[in-house]
């Protein structure tokens, strides 16, 4: 299928009084690509989407739809539809005059909207539903008709606006595939806005991380995973470790950060000696030894296991009280409970990042830490 | 049974017992007491009784002393179906002009209260407003002749069906108004943005979205309005002319005071009775359909 509705955002600008909720966003998104705005609430996204749609007003910057500026037409005439967050299903209509709403505005002859319907109805698996009432079905189904009834007219960029959230956990990681799938069906761009990661890493083509009304950082889902440049992505995509701490010397490729549990190995570029920075380092990458490991000063306890699933998690106090996550499918190799552990980890896998709140050693003056502990 | 189960049962009965009392004595008694009059007869200075469906009969079919009174049972319908049909014509944009046009919740609010104060001042205050302003030296009068579209006042205004029905819209639009309001303010606004993200601008919108569901607000309103101007014997009796624009309840309310016959009021305060419970009947009745749907 044609792949269309490439999407670009120019210095996009809103806010409401003295809340800066859209701060000079750029961004880009092919055509036929799946991009999900990933952010905690209150980060703009949402405000973002409806930019897009055409219910919020900019207060400076433009929206192109292949290569058109959109900004002067009203929701009605732009060539994008929403999935809004709780279905919003016409409730006096049913399941066929929801879908059918769309193509009715566009004047298209019975036949020809019968058989779309039934075209819809068939790419959700809600075939026979026609007579339903809304109120009649659970809330997987009125989420599917949402989506019927927005891909019904194909339009070239469709808006999902937390589609998910209403639903169960179980229906909810269905409705993942699922929805990746349409995408791929269709060929349309979906842009998604979700504050779940699981969901953004699954599904997306391209992740935008929000915070505070600007993007943090955008790329595809690995890359956000494995090179965050912020501890603020590192700590919202995936589970993961976090210590603060101080440039050290460096050590071959990798650089020693000092920390108040002790010392360690990392990898990180461009970092001055005596810089206080954040690492991150992923649960699954922390081993675990009973003797010292060279380069590493990390030991403490194991206090208690996690289980998530597959996924089983040791939990060890260091000195200081900081708690580092170690994780192993089916808790295979774990140390046991109260087991003395030295960690330890490749330094390629623990990432070095800029510390949000700037040289602290420098601004307060600070002593130096002692170069060995 | 124990002391605890005897105290729930006296509460229970105790709690219901002073709205049954005051709905027996004023609604159930008197209504059957209506109901045994309209079958009796009204004999010379006192009513016997003896059962006759004359009074029925006559209010149908007519009898020596004049005709039956179904035309001008006809007559008010058609009056409270146009007073009823003006009031939502006037009310619903008043609503969805506050609802959706003005976006200061504080000014919402001021305007809706402007549109129910009406409901503060007497009924008999704002009928006779309307007279000073209708009356032959009245307000509209001396405007128009000011104006200089007639040299002398016309008395076309008051005391016509004209000036009945201007009144009635006036004192029932606030009834009206309330359930329409109340109606388009829980309308999702997200129903109306998916409308308009689908395609369809604001009159699309307004007749398949805004209306259908609203229908309930403006079903409940047009029953307050109808059912009040059918029984309203104060506005004809003030404002209206000398016979055409009689109402039927002029003629109940006459059986019982100057004409003196009260089975034959009691005969038709029950046909209106039966009539108005069956167009309630009716409305409720869509209402309800409505209602499901939006269940």
């Amino acid at each position: 299928m044609e792949k269309k509705g490439a999407i670009e955002l120019i210095d996009l600008d809103k806010s409401y009084g003295d809340n800066h909720v859209v701060d000079h966003i750029n961004f880009s998104v092919e055509k036929g690509e799946f991009v999900s705005f990933l952010g905690p609430s209150g980060c703009g996204k949402t405000t973002l989407l409806r930019m897009i749609a055409g219910f919020e007003t900019l207060d400076g910057g433009d929206i192109r739809l292949d290569g058109v500026s959109i900004i002067k037409l009203p929701p009605e005439k732009r060539n994008v539809h929403t999935v809004f967050q709780h279905y919003s299903l016409f409730p006096h209509m049913n399941v066929y005059d929801n879908i059918a709403y769309g193509l009715k505005a566009e004047h298209v002859g019975r036949s020809k909207i019968q058989e779309a319907v039934k075209e819809a109805l068939k790419i959700v698996s809600l075939e026979g539903f026609e007579e339903r009432m809304p109120s009649q079905m659970s809330g997987g189904q009125k989420q599917r008709v949402a989506i019927a009834r927005a891909i019904v007219t194909h339009p070239s960029v469709l808006l999902l606006d937390e589609p998910l959230t209403a639903l169960d956990m179980k229906l909810r990681k269905d409705m993942r595939y699922k929805l990746r799938e349409i995408q791929q069906q269709l060929g349309i761009t979906f842009i998604y806005v979700t504050h779940d990661q699981e969901e953004a890493m699954i599904m997306s083509d391209k992740i935008v991380v929000l915070q505070g009304g600007h993007i943090e950082q955008q790329g595809i889902p690995q890359e956000l995973y494995k090179n965050p440049k912020t501890a603020f992505v590192s700590d919202f995509i995936g589970e993961t470790n976090e210590f603060d701490g101080m440039v050290g010397d460096p050590k071959g490729d990798a650089i020693r950060i000092l920390c108040e549990s002790g010392d360690f190995l990392a990898t990180g570029f461009s970092f001055e000696k005596d810089e206080f920075v954040n690492v991150s380092i992923r649960p699954h990458r922390v081993q675990w030894s009973e003797e010292k490991v060279p380069g590493f000063h990390l030991h403490g306890h194991v206090t208690d296991f996690i289980y998530t699933g597959s996924l089983v998690t040791a939990v060890v106090m260091l000195r200081n009280g900081r708690r580092v996550r170690v994780s192993r499918l089916g808790g295979r190799g774990l140390p046991k409970l109260n087991q003395i552990v030295h960690l330890f980890w490749n330094p390629k896998y623990a990432i070095v990042m800029k510390n949000p709140v700037g040289d602290v050693a420098k601004m307060t003056g600070m002593v130096k830490f002692p170069e060995k502990i | 049974m124990s002391t605890k189960r005897k105290m729930f049962h006296f509460l229970r009965y105790g709690i219901l017992a002073p709205s049954c009392i005051w709905l027996i004595v004023f609604l159930v008694i008197p209504y059957f007491n209506l109901f045994l009059y309209s079958f009796w007869k009204n004999g010379a200075f006192k009513v016997e009784k003896t059962f006759t469906l004359n009074n029925y009969i006559r209010f149908f079919a007519g009898d020596s002393s004049g005709s039956g009174h179904v035309m001008i049972l006809l007559q008010t319908l058609r009056t409270s179906l146009i007073v009823t049909v003006i009031a939502i014509i006037i009310s619903f944009p008043l609503a969805y002009f506050i609802i959706y046009a003005v976006k200061k919740a504080r000014s919402k609010k001021i305007l809706y209260m402007m549109t129910i104060i009406p409901l503060w001042v007497s009924y008999i205050m704002r009928a006779y407003a309307w007279k000073i302003i209708l009356g032959t030296n009245g307000i509209l009068n001396s405007f128009l002749i000011w104006l200089g579209v007639t040299s002398k006042p016309l008395d076309i205004f008051l005391y016509s069906d004209a000036s009945v029905i201007i009144a009635m819209v006036h004192i029932y639009t606030p009834y009206v108004m309330m359930p329409i309001y109340t109606s388009l303010e829980q309308i999702p606004h997200s129903l109306i943005e998916a409308s308009r993200d689908l395609g369809c601008g604001g009159a699309r919108t307004l007749g398949k979205i805004i209306i259908p569901l609203s229908l309930p607000g403006i079903v409940t309103g047009a029953t307050y309005a109808f059912a009040l101007s059918m029984g309203d014997f104060l506005a004809p009796s003030l404002l209206g002319g000398t016979t055409s624009s009689t109402k039927i309840a002029n003629i109940v309310q006459m059986q019982f005071g100057t004409s003196d016959n009260w089975p034959y009021g009691a005969a038709m305060g029950m046909i209106i009775l039966v009539f108005v419970i069956v167009l309630m009947e009716i409305t409720g009745k869509i209402e309800k359909h409505y209602a499901n749907l939006n269940g």
